[in-house]
């Protein structure tokens, strides 16, 4: 504790300005300090300002994005107020960048080694020789197999996890003091994710950089890092120790978000908790504290006094740091790392942790009935450029029941999204056959099409990109209505209303546009719209992927509740095994366009019989620890 | 800090302008349009605003501007040259006005004939390879060789010349949104293949095709201005802004102002639709 900070960052303020000229204060009086070879992870959902914060330590910011107030300073430098050489000096030698998409992050035309070559001659490598030796060495420590050779492959000839690697190893060849990775591991599939926190973990430890790991998987937060920052709203709503933080959050927002993360122990047909209402609005002025709208213990103090960061009273944790309350509001000086700080107002005069979430409760949902739909031997190939043709269904069977949840798990690549167009007609089967209700409508003529689309809706995965931008909700939602000719045109208002009303939207949402609605609402539009012609069938194409964790929980919810009152036949198809067991009554295994192994959802989770099934829930990421009351398991 | 900021009484998120009014609001859109609406109003009131006719010859011959009855001057055949001018802008105006429109339709419906089918597409895109493989006043040169000079051939070469840019540009559009999600979401929702493309393709592949209006016009001025100075324009004496340039150019020297007109017009006409287009371009990327 006397060795000074590498990293302190005090008040860090920063704004965007909006298209209208409003002011967007992204990043709010945000402390925290960083030493060597520690691992930090910034934690929070979209919007919470976690990678604004991190462009803004480098003056990397985006666009109209600004530094308005507060300090960074690196082992004693300003880096708010240092110049463009400065500055330049800084990134890639002493910090080092990682991003999200390994996919786009590399120039496809250039050799790796190349990439390689040119970071290093940009930190002043003079002899060719030389720089190539220490490339293969990089390449070599971030675990790439037989570096020699890879050296002069192509991006495109690597995996996306081996991608990544590179990008690791580019970001770690000027020797930096600090690793800022940025979802690293976001788009990668679980079981890569596994390895490049094993890497990066290893990594921190070997060469004694610091590491700055920003993510909303509170899984990887558990798995790599040892301090971790919780951000909301543009704002520090608690930081500390992992373990500590994680298993006795003190702020209120922590604690419902870990309670929102589904946990892969949570038997099927459970309820999944939520965090109610939406994200704030940064463009508004905060008064008071920012997740006090959506805080269920909130107090009229909350919404009009800021709550300071304060280390709250330690609650008899084995740390003693003797936590007196006031330490250092609003700075990161002198804050052990044994010590959590917490900005709630609450939190500062409890004594006692939070009270930890209600078990999973279970849903009473009907047994399922008749077989609806059922696939037998699907087959679907799309032919590539010159190269062969890639097969994304490989002979694929299942059958689907009135009131039945069948959950589809598998990896990208791994066919299922291709499933759920080609069950939704909106590709045609190449092979197999497709029956609903017993009819075989693999190859329908127009008249038959249109009734089997009556019956089978799809909600789609991105509510960003699934609502026309240049149309209103009502109009959105009555377009099927209008297509199937089910509703009379003067009743369609009326129709549109009720549809709204089911799926939890305020039927004034009507004549707005998507743009002013948050990914939870629009996947909200997105079911209202694939309800409307009273469907039998619904596909969910990860319908949830793209929603912030305690939003996720009100969606499948949503669709729960939507299946019990109307008797729904749901496909739904997700990454994440979690998810998938709580909404499921079984569960289908895909890998490379097949059906490894089917079953019920619980009993593929607790007993898998394929080898890939048991690698995918070894790989899936628990925040710790796990909390399940003996006895919640029965269902 | 943020703590100081009590609830300001802010405006309460007013109604956003529609895009394009909002790009036409901003100094750039306005300085455009108030340009372009001073040239267009010059043209359109050419009649009232002078007091001789286009053609019309008098004994003063390149008279400097401020001659009584002449603020202009007047050109080497003693023609009035504000005249000449706002009569020029007029049958600029009127060519333009009706090529550029012409251009893009034309574009825009090969583009659409070329999304049906893959076999239509080829030849639609083989076909704008062969017009653009010419150089546009190469172009303007056979044209008028064929028809002779005079408005049809400049309103062809110019529509010509628009023709593959605004089907390019279309077809690019049409195939960026039917990959879109909510193209699917339509397609699964029942909606039939017209109302797809009316209703959810052209309107979100409509943006650039405006911006690319405005740049297009830009053009236009120019392709005419050059045909006329050039001669294959319009045919004399009836005039154009090219026209009287050209017919200023042996004279340069003594006088100067004859010049002046047709270049200051073009210069306004071409800076206001250039500065609308980034107006509304840069509104759009937003």
């Amino acid at each position: 504790m006397t060795t000074p900070p590498l990293l302190e960052v005090q008040g860090l303020d920063v704004e965007f300005t909006t298209p209208d000229g409003g002011a967007l204060h992204a990043v709010r009086d945000v402390s925290f300090t960083l030493r060597r070879g520690e691992t930090l992870a910034v934690v929070g959902e979209s919007g919470s300002g976690k990678s604004t914060t991190a462009l803004a330590l480098l003056r990397m910011l985006p666009g109209t994005g600004r530094i308005t107030g507060g300090s960074v300073h690196l082992d004693g430098q300003d880096l708010t107020t240092a110049d463009e050489p400065a500055l330049r000096a800084v990134r890639g030698a002493r910090v080092g960048m990682v991003f999200q998409d390994p996919m786009t992050a590399l120039n496809p035309v250039l050799t790796v080694g190349r990439h390689l070559d040119e970071v290093l001659r940009a930190h002043g490598g003079r002899d060719r020789r030389a720089r190539r030796a220490r490339a293969v060495e990089l390449l070599g420590l971030v675990g790439i197999p037989d570096p020699e050779r890879r050296l002069d492959d192509h991006p495109h000839q690597f995996s996306g996890g081996q991608r990544q690697r590179v990008l690791i190893a580019m970001a770690l060849a000027g020797e930096p003091d600090i690793l800022l990775a940025d979802e690293p591991t976001t788009a990668l599939d679980a079981t890569v994710q596994d390895q490049i926190l094993t890497l990066l973990g290893d990594l921190t430890r070997t060469t004694g950089t610091a590491l700055v790991l920003i993510t909303h998987n509170m899984g990887v937060v558990a798995r790599a890092c040892d301090r971790v920052l919780v951000m909301y709203g543009g704002t520090v709503v608690e930081d500390g120790p992992t373990a500590e933080v994680l298993s006795r959050p003190r702020h209120p927002y922590t604690a419902g978000l870990l309670a929102a993360v589904p946990r892969l122990s949570a038997p099927s047909g459970t309820r999944l908790t939520g965090i109610p209402g939406t994200p704030p609005d940064l463009s508004l002025p905060l008064a008071g504290c920012a997740f006090a709208a959506r805080c269920s213990l909130a107090e009229d103090r909350c919404h009009t006094t800021t709550p300071p960061l304060t280390a709250v009273a330690d609650t008899g944790s084995d740390t003693g740091t003797g936590g007196a309350i006031g330490i250092g509001i609003g700075t990161g000086i002198g804050t052990g790392t044994g010590t959590v700080r917490a900005a709630c107002l609450l939190a500062a005069e409890r004594t006692e942790p939070l009270p930890p979430p209600p078990p999973p409760a279970p849903i009473d949902r009907p047994a399922p009935g008749d077989v609806v739909l059922s696939a037998e031997g699907l087959r679907k190939t799309y032919k590539g450029r010159r190269r062969r043709s890639f097969t994304a269904l490989d002979g694929v069977s299942l059958t689907l029941a009135a009131g039945e949840t069948l959950g589809i798990v598998g990896e990208s690549g791994s066919g299922k999204s291709t499933l759920a167009r080609v069950l939704a007609h909106a590709h045609p089967a190449d092979g197999g056959r497709i029956l609903l209700d017993g009819r075989d409508v693999t190859r329908p003529d127009r008249a038959a099409l249109h009734s089997v689309r009556r019956r089978v809706q799809m909600v789609l995965q991105d509510p960003y990109a699934s609502l026309n931008p240049r149309m209103t909700v009502g109009e959105i939602v009555a377009e099927p209505l209008r297509a199937f000719g089910t509703v009379a045109p003067g009743e369609r208002a009326e129709r549109v209303a009720e549809l709204l009303r089911l799926v939890g939207l305020d039927p004034a949402a009507a004549d707005r546009h998507p743009r002013s609605f948050s990914g939870g609402q629009r996947q909200r539009v997105g079911i209202a719209r694939a309800l409307a012609p009273d469907p039998a069938v619904l596909i969910c194409d990860e319908p949830v992927s793209a929603l912030d964790v305690s939003v996720q929980a009100q969606i499948v919810g949503l669709l729960t509740d939507l299946q019990r009152d109307l008797g729904l036949a749901l496909v739904f198809i997700a990454h994440d095994l979690a998810v998938v067991r709580q909404v499921s009554h079984r569960i289908a295994v895909m890998h490379e366009g097949r059906i490894v192994e089917t079953g019920a959802a619980d009993e593929l989770c607790e007993r898998p019989r394929d080898p890939y099934t048991r690698a995918l829930l070894a790989a899936a990421p628990e925040p710790v620890p796990v909390r399940v009351p003996a006895g919640a398991v029965s269902a | 800090m943020t703590t100081t900021l009590t609830k300001a009484a802010q405006p309460l998120a007013r109604r956003p302008l529609h895009p394009y009014r909002a790009a036409l609001a901003t100094a750039r859109g306005r300085t455009g349009l108030a340009l372009v609406g001073l040239v267009v109003l010059a043209g359109l009131l050419a009649p009232l605003l002078s007091g001789h006719g286009p053609t019309d010859q008098s004994a003063l011959a390149l008279a400097g501007p401020g001659t009584p009855g002449h603020p202009l001057g007047t050109d080497d055949l003693g023609r009035d040259l504000l005249t000449r001018l706002l009569y020029g802008i007029r049958a600029d105006l009127g060519i333009i006005a009706v090529a550029v429109p012409l251009g893009a339709v034309l574009g825009c419906l090969f583009a659409l004939a070329a999304a049906a089918h893959p076999i239509a597409d080829t030849v639609v895109q083989r076909t704008f390879d062969l017009i653009l493989a010419f150089p546009g006043l190469i172009l303007a040169l056979a044209i008028t060789a064929v028809l002779g000079p005079g408005r049809l051939p400049v309103i062809i070469v110019i529509a010509l010349a628009e023709i593959p840019v605004f089907g390019r540009l279309l077809r690019t559009g049409i195939l960026v949104q039917s990959g879109r999600e909510y193209v699917t979401a339509a397609r699964v929702g029942g909606t039939s293949g017209g109302r797809i493309l009316t209703r959810h393709i052209l309107p979100n592949a409509a943006d650039p095709l405006v911006v690319q209006f405005a740049v297009s016009l830009t053009v236009a001025v120019f392709i005419e201005g050059a045909m006329s100075f050039l001669g294959v324009g319009v045919r004399p004496p009836e005039p154009t802004l090219g026209a009287v340039l050209s017919q200023s150019m042996p004279y340069l020297a003594q006088a100067p102002h004859f010049a002046a007109g047709p270049l200051v017009t073009v210069t306004a006409l071409v800076l206001g639709l250039s500065l609308t287009a980034e107006a509304l371009n840069r509104e759009i990327r937003r």
